[in-house]
């Protein structure tokens, strides 16, 4: 029996129905989604459920063409507010009136902010200008192509191979009888997960390895959201092959023979790339076989919370994306219950590397008592914004300075977010901070996801606390309700604040919702949503206080 | 896991075991230690999502949702330190600021829960700008505002994993959050059925049940325990009630029946008790009025009102009239499924031992009297063998001709709720039914070849050797017979006579047969057929043959329509025998009855339903005395039946309402609605349950049995009773299945019968070792169409049956005022094809006529329906399709056949609203 037949695997009928419907028709109409409904057989109330959830899916028939103007923390230091404040009038002075440009979240190119998703194509370094050229082009109905992404300019660690040599370690590994040293290899190396949370990666292979279960699923999270990061995206730009090996070999370590690569829909580009780099997979017969795993790549309905695992999960099989409490843990209860190992897509492009060279090689990179290195998305107020290959433990302030060609003529630091938006804010004298792990949770941040935002003096950090908050409380799922009701709370505290409506006596009851948030959230998003605003409480305390009545 | 398995735990300093498998929250419940918590509710699959109910576990870094995480060993849990009660109460504000109403705390779990932990109400404001605001009054019966949501999700439960019902649903995302119908319509546009149970999950205001009577009495109302007046399941229910008004209806959870679950009509339709229409004086028929087969436009203008002793003599002295002038045989009466085995058992004694005849029946004639005579002549008990709850215990459920989504809608519940867990679920209907959309497979066969079906299915059986040996070698007998009849049912001929799939026919029958677990469901659409007795014998064999009896969740279940239709057969009220199908024509047992009623009692079976209307018809039958039953309305060709009414001599009529039927009467006497009084009821499952009075009767109206006694007592026959309960006792000293029962046994939650004993407890699963009849009979029987085959002039079947909302002749549910809001005119369900082939728009009023009759009635595009039938509910007395139904009979249990004639359809011209 074909072991295709063996899988607990089903597709998501919902949300690929809805998505062609959408393809077809420009829209989700809510006679649509009943119709599609009865044809699945499902309760109309699952297929609106999901239709109403993701951001992809539009329930009332929008003009042409779709703006989205990227407001989240690199793109507004970059001036996408602005961008966004005028975009009506730029439409309206480029011949299209009907045009309600919209504000959205990171769309992955923080270092050439601001940036625009219009009609599923990213444009990056607007200006008003240029803004009015695109949509003029549309009007025209010769719409421009989407911007180039930048690549990663040096790769000579992450990449093993030289020319030709894509994809080495797993031919030597097909013909293995062992895969049980890949996982000792990694374990070797200390490599740990670079979604964010940092789970060594030896030993959550190994745990998937050794979980009971009919069938295993290796996943590749490629929905990379997180406000500031993009390297993710640039490394399926500069490197697909080596994700598409990493991926296959986790298959061949932990016996999977399905492996989903859960991509963000804005990255249509970077999925082409990772399809490309397939075709190369099946005609060296790494992939297409009987012997090899199903690989596919998954285009998601869209939204920051896909990115956290069992949400993932939750889209994958069919439905909203809610997280699921855990445990139990995806590893022994993923995919359809099956044991599932889910790993950031950085995490499985380093791999081929490591076992090329050995995860002795690895771990004698760092600084400071760091341990390896890893890809690191500089952007902000810095003279080279762009993904580069950082060590474990180097100086933050070194970073800015030596990597990214420091901050523009005349701008000084004032603060910089070592991770991303959930990872709050620290002050320019915490500069030199190492970049790792432990530091920067001593310091109330977190390593997160490689997105150091650069701030420079005269930005106000309750603007910037509230951009983020905003960022949360657009990106909740709204399942539990620390997180449904205390994100919302806290952006509105912020805006009033911004406004001068907000009181000092108040503080104490936002911290007390900070705190049931970090206490009581299902997930990352709740958990993580107060640390901008506690950053900005404990380190830029004045930014906020003169705003308070 | 082993049920016995406990892991050592510490909930709160104290050390403890716990179950392992358990929740934390159930463990510390069973601990005594009562979590608080709102998205949470026993019985329901935990969903974590308020995490009100959060716990600290050592060594977690953040608190733990306590629904959610199971139990481990060694577990230490801290359920009410610092750490977990800030969290909670801070939970409590944020919702309380979300929740933009003010709530009472005997309504809402969350207001009360924030007062007793002592929140700082108001803390944290303002709401969210985009929390939903909405109210949606839209639904006739529930109002919802989406203000006071807290998104637990306990309706989505309810209404998905309870009722099965799958309406409710999340929408929107983050703060936008809310619940939604279907695809986000109102709830009263959705394909909400408006059982009710989102309503009695809900933990805040946000669903409501709107009143029904009046506002709620506060704390001036009260609670009695009773059951639901409507169909055969018999739910367990609470009434509120205020002074002498009811208010609201709800499920009792402890119910074995319901397990708290109701539908629409249980939960909302109990205001006809109190609609102005009920009669409260006895009346008189005026003289010189005149009895047509027409229905009169103003029927109170017949009548005058009269005293209790007036009316009650001139019964007396009618009656007595007639029984002098033409004998035992001139005479009939008519009890009711809706009157309590008390008020049967004394109906039929009065017409046994005054009248001294057995021409004494009820609707069951109309219902299920076939399958209870193919249920006797097999394994010779008319009654279900199983529980229908048994459905979450079988492998495999058969539905035939049932629609219990609509008909037994608790009952379904559980069907869906098994096939959903697991259970593979078949359908065989000539409609596609809403219960289709859980099935695993739908045998859609033409009207009027079940038998040719059910032939096939066991010829599947034989030919694949697919029967039990053992047990057809040692609990049946004719299977030779049988296995040489269903020869030439083949499936591919079975096909082309029943349009169903040789290939579904093979699939049904292999997997009845050998599913370790086989129930099989029945309904009116094997029973209201001219062949409705073999229809039934059929399934019967095949059950047998397969040895999916006697078991827990196999066995055959005929769903009971009436709320006592079980309990009205038990009382003996049907021509053919005494109580507990004791025969009038045996000797053994007619010497019994004499002497218990010192009367002199005739041996000779009496008429049935369709044969005392005929026999009025003819002038054979002279006088007749109806209690609650509506023959006006429930019997086929109308035109037939009502002059068969109208040409009696005398007609008592004793009801709640000024019936159809009451029309035709010369005295009517007002009786009580099922909350004014008490009594037992037997339902679906064979359990005897106590309904219990909750308000007084208006006016003078009195107790069925009391009128009943009043009148014999009047016609020289004494019947002195204290109360209900001795009349039961009378019932239990004559009834050997009912000997063990007595009202003091019958309680919260009754008596399953048999229950020889007073100290049996109860039989609910019947013949795990024999049949009554010793050896299950295997009866062959040969497909035969129907009476009336549609043909050029009348092209179209007619289907009839009920709808959700309504209950049979409407007497009640039409002045019920949520239901008959739902439903508050006539339709005839028609596929769209015939519509468009006819061009006639949905919704626009048509014709339909048959040879009898015809009546006008608005058309409904329903898919439901094959092209070339059409469907009927039989509800409405302003196009009451009994008037087209035929009047041919089943030849042994004489139901009449409502399930099949012929009509034609023409437009009715210009439309008069």
């Amino acid at each position: 029996m074909p072991w295709s037949a063996l899988t607990t695997y089903r597709p998501p009928r919902k949300i690929q129905a809805l998505a062609a419907h959408q393809e077809k028709e420009g829209y989700l109409s809510k006679e649509a989604i009943s119709t599609i409904s009865r044809r699945l057989g499902v309760p109309a109330y699952e297929t609106f459920g999901v239709a109403s959830f993701f951001p992809r899916f539009h329930l009332e028939k929008p003009a042409k063409p779709r703006v989205r103007i990227c407001r989240d923390i690199s793109c507004r230091l970059a001036g996408g507010e602005a961008l966004l404040k005028n975009a009506g009038k730029i439409a309206r002075t480029a011949g299209i009136k009907t045009i309600r440009p919209q504000g959205c979240s990171c769309l992955g190119r923080c270092d050439k902010g601001p940036a625009a998703e219009i009609e599923g194509r990213i444009h990056s370094s607007l200006t008003e200008g240029k803004l009015r050229a695109i949509i003029e082009s549309w009007r025209e109905g010769k719409p421009k192509p989407a911007s180039r992404a930048q690549k990663i300019k040096n790769t000579t660690r992450l990449n093993p191979y030289r020319k030709n040599g894509a994809f080495g370690v797993l031919r030597v590994l097909m013909k293995s009888e062992k895969p049980e040293s890949v996982i000792e290899t990694l374990k070797e190396s200390g490599l740990r997960g670079m979604g964010g949370a940092g789970f060594p990666v030896g030993r959550k292979w190994e745990f998937v390895l050794n979980a009971p279960g009919e069938e295993k699923f290796v996943i590749c999270n490629a929905d990379e959201s997180e406000p500031g990061t993009f390297k993710d995206r640039a490394v399926m730009d500069s490197h697909p092959e080596l994700l598409i090996e990493g991926v296959l070999i986790a298959c061949r370590a932990i016996g999977a023979r399905r492996a989903i690569i859960y991509i963000r829909h804005e990255y249509n580009m970077q999925a082409k790339a990772l399809e490309r780099a397939m075709a190369r997979a099946r005609k060296a017969r790494l992939l297409g076989t009987n012997e090899t795993p199903r690989l596919e790549i998954f285009i998601s309905p869209g939204g920051y919370i896909c990115g956290e695992e069992t949400a993932l999960l939750e889209v994958l099989e069919d439905r909203r994306a809610q997280p699921r409490d855990k445990p139990p843990f995806p590893g022994s209860e993923g995919l359809f219950g099956m044991p599932t190992l889910i790993n950031n897509a950085e995490t499985f492009a380093l791999v081929p590397a490591i076992l090329r060279k050995g995860g002795r090689w690895f771990s004698s990179f760092g600084r400071n008592n760091g341990s390896g290195f890893k890809l690191l998305g500089v952007s902000g107020a810095v003279r080279r914004p762009g993904v580069y290959e950082v060590e474990f433990g180097t100086p933050v302030r070194e970073i800015i300075e030596d990597v990214a060609g420091g901050l523009p003529a005349g701008a000084r630091l004032k603060a910089f977010s070592p991770g991303g938006a959930s990872s709050g804010f620290l002050p320019a004298r915490l500069g030199d901070i190492p970049y790792d792990f432990t530091p920067l949770e001593e310091a109330g941040s977190m390593l997160g996801s490689g997105a150091l935002i650069v701030i420079p003096e005269g930005v106000d950090m309750a603007s910037l606390a509230h951009n983020a908050a905003r960022f949360f409380r657009g990106e909740s799922c709204g399942k539990c309700v620390p997180c449904r009701i205390g994100a919302d709370k806290i952006a509105a505290f912020l805006e009033r604040a911004l406004r001068g409506d907000a009181r000092a006596s108040e503080l104490p009851a936002i911290g007390e919702i900070c705190d049931a948030m970090k206490e009581t959230s299902i997930c990352g998003l709740g958990q993580a949503a107060p640390i901008p605003y506690l950053s900005l409480l404990r380190y830029f305390r004045s930014d906020i206080e003169a705003k308070l009545k | 896991m082993p049920e016995s398995e406990t892991i050592p735990i510490t909930i709160d300093g104290e050390k403890t075991a716990s179950a392992a498998g358990a929740s934390i929250w159930e463990a510390a419940r069973s601990e005594g230690v009562e979590i608080p918590r709102l998205c949470h509710q026993p019985g329901m699959e935990p969903v974590g999502v308020c995490r009100v109910c959060v716990v600290e576990v050592e060594g977690a870094r953040s608190l733990v949702p306590s629904c959610q995480r199971r139990v481990e060993a060694g577990m230490v849990i801290q359920t009410r330190n610092e750490r977990v009660t800030r969290a909670q109460r801070t939970l409590l504000d944020m919702l309380m600021a979300e929740h933009g109403v003010e709530s009472d705390p005997e309504n809402c779990e969350l207001t009360a829960l924030a007062k007793r932990m002592k929140t700082r109400n108001g803390a944290i404001a303002p709401p969210s700008e985009d929390a939903p605001r909405r109210l949606d009054s839209s639904s006739s019966v529930i109002q919802v505002n989406h203000a006071a949501c807290i998104l637990c999700d306990r309706c989505i439960r309810a209404c998905a994993d309870v009722q099965g019902n799958n309406v409710i649903g999340r929408g929107g995302k983050g703060a936008g959050a809310r619940i939604v119908f279907d695809a986000d319509a109102p709830m009263g546009e959705s394909s909400c059925v408006s059982c009710g149970e989102c309503v009695a999950a809900c933990p805040t205001e946000a669903l409501t049940n709107k009143s029904i009577t009046t506002e709620s009495g506060g704390s001036e109302s009260r609670e009695v325990r009773s059951v639901c007046p409507y169909c055969g399941v018999g739910c367990g229910i609470a009434y509120q009630v205020a002074e002498n008004t009811l208010l609201s209806v709800r499920g009792d959870e402890s119910s074995p029946v319901n397990r708290g679950r109701l539908c629409v009509k249980g939960r909302y339709g109990f205001d006809y008790a109190h609609h102005p229409d009920r009669l409260t004086t006895p009346l008189i028929r005026r003289e010189g009025a005149p009895k047509a087969k027409e229905l009169p436009q103003n029927p109170l203008s017949l009548f005058r009102k009269a005293s209790w002793d007036e009316a009650l003599d001139l019964a007396a002295h009618s009656f007595r009239k007639i029984h002098l002038a033409g004998g035992p045989s001139s005479l009939a009466g008519f009890g009711s499924a809706k009157c309590s085995n008390e008020d049967n058992y004394l109906f039929q004694k009065f017409i046994r031992a005054v009248f001294g005849t057995n021409n004494v029946d009820h609707c069951t004639r109309l219902c299920h009297a076939s399958s209870v005579a193919a249920l006797s002549e097999t394994i010779g008990s008319g009654a279900s063998t199983n529980p229908f709850a048994d459905a979450l215990k079988a492998d495999f459920i058969l539905v035939a001709g049932s629609n219990p989504t609509e008909n037994h809608p608790v009952a379904a519940t559980f069907i869906k709720q098994a096939a959903g867990a697991g259970a593979t679920l078949a359908v065989m209907d000539p409609r596609r039914i809403d219960l289709v959309d859980h099935a695993d497979i739908f045998a859609q066969f033409r009207p009027g070849t079940d038998a040719a079906l059910f032939n096939g299915l066991l010829q599947v059986v034989m030919e694949e050797k697919l029967f039990d040996p053992d047990f057809v070698e040692t609990r049946t007998e004719g299977f030779e017979a049988l296995a040489e009849n269903v020869k030439p049912y083949a499936p591919r001929n079975v096909s082309r006579l029943t349009g169903v799939p040789a290939k579904t026919i093979r699939k049904l029958a292999r997997l009845y047969a050998q599913s370790e677990r086989s129930m099989a469901f029945w309904g009116m659409g094997l029973s209201q057929h001219t062949h409705g007795t073999d229809n039934c014998r059929a399934l019967i064999a095949l059950c047998l043959v397969c040895g999916q009896i006697g078991r827990e969740g196999t066995g055959l279940h005929p769903l009971r329509g009436q709320n006592n239709v079980q309990g009205a057969s038990d009382a003996g009220l049907i021509p053919m025998s005494y109580t507990g199908y004791q025969a009038v024509s045996s000797p053994r047992h007619r010497e019994k009855f004499e002497k218990a009623w010192g009367r002199e009692l005739s041996g000779e079976p009496g008429l049935t339903v369709v044969e005392i209307i005929d026999a009025a018809w003819r002038g054979d039958i002279k006088g007749m005395y109806i209690m609650g039953e509506n023959p006006a309305m429930s019997d086929p060709n109308l035109n037939h039946a009502r002059g068969g009414l109208a040409n009696l001599e005398f007609l008592a009529v004793q009801d709640i309402f000024l019936t159809e039927t009451a029309c035709f009467a010369d005295v009517v006497l007002p009786s009580t609605a099922f909350p004014e009084k008490t009594g037992s009821f037997t339902n679906t499952d064979r359990r005897v349950q106590l309904g219990r009075r909750a308000v007084d009767p208006p006016g003078e109206a009195r107790e069925d049995w009391r009128i009943v006694a009043e009148l014999s007592e009047r016609m020289g026959y004494a019947m002195r009773y204290e109360s209900e309960a001795r009349i039961f006792d009378e019932i239990a000293s004559l009834t050997p299945p009912l000997a063990g029962i007595s009202h003091d046994r019958l309680g919260e939650h009754g008596v399953v019968w048999p229950c020889p004993e007073p100290d049996h407890p109860g039989t609910e699963i019947l013949f795990g070792e024999s049949f009554p009849s010793g050896r299950g009979k295997l009866v062959p029987v040969q497909y035969a169409p129907a009476k009336e085959l549609p043909d050029d002039d009348y092209p179209f079947v007619l289907n009839t049956g009920r709808n959700l909302y309504h209950w049979h002749t409407g007497a009640i549910t039409r002045r019920a005022r949520a239901l008959n809001a739902a439903e508050p005119d006539p339709y005839v369900e028609m596929s769209p094809e015939d519509l468009k082939r006819l061009r006639i728009r949905n919704n626009s009023r048509i014709r339909v006529e048959s040879r009898r009759g015809e009546i006008v009635l608005a058309a409904r595009a329903s898919a439901r329906v094959q092209p070339g039938q059409v469907f009927i509910p039989f509800h409405y007395v302003e196009a009451a399709v009994n008037l087209l139904t035929i009047d041919e009979l089943d030849p042994d249990a004489k139901i009449p056949e409502f399930k099949f004639c012929a009509v034609r359809i023409k437009r009715a011209g210009r439309q008069r609203r």
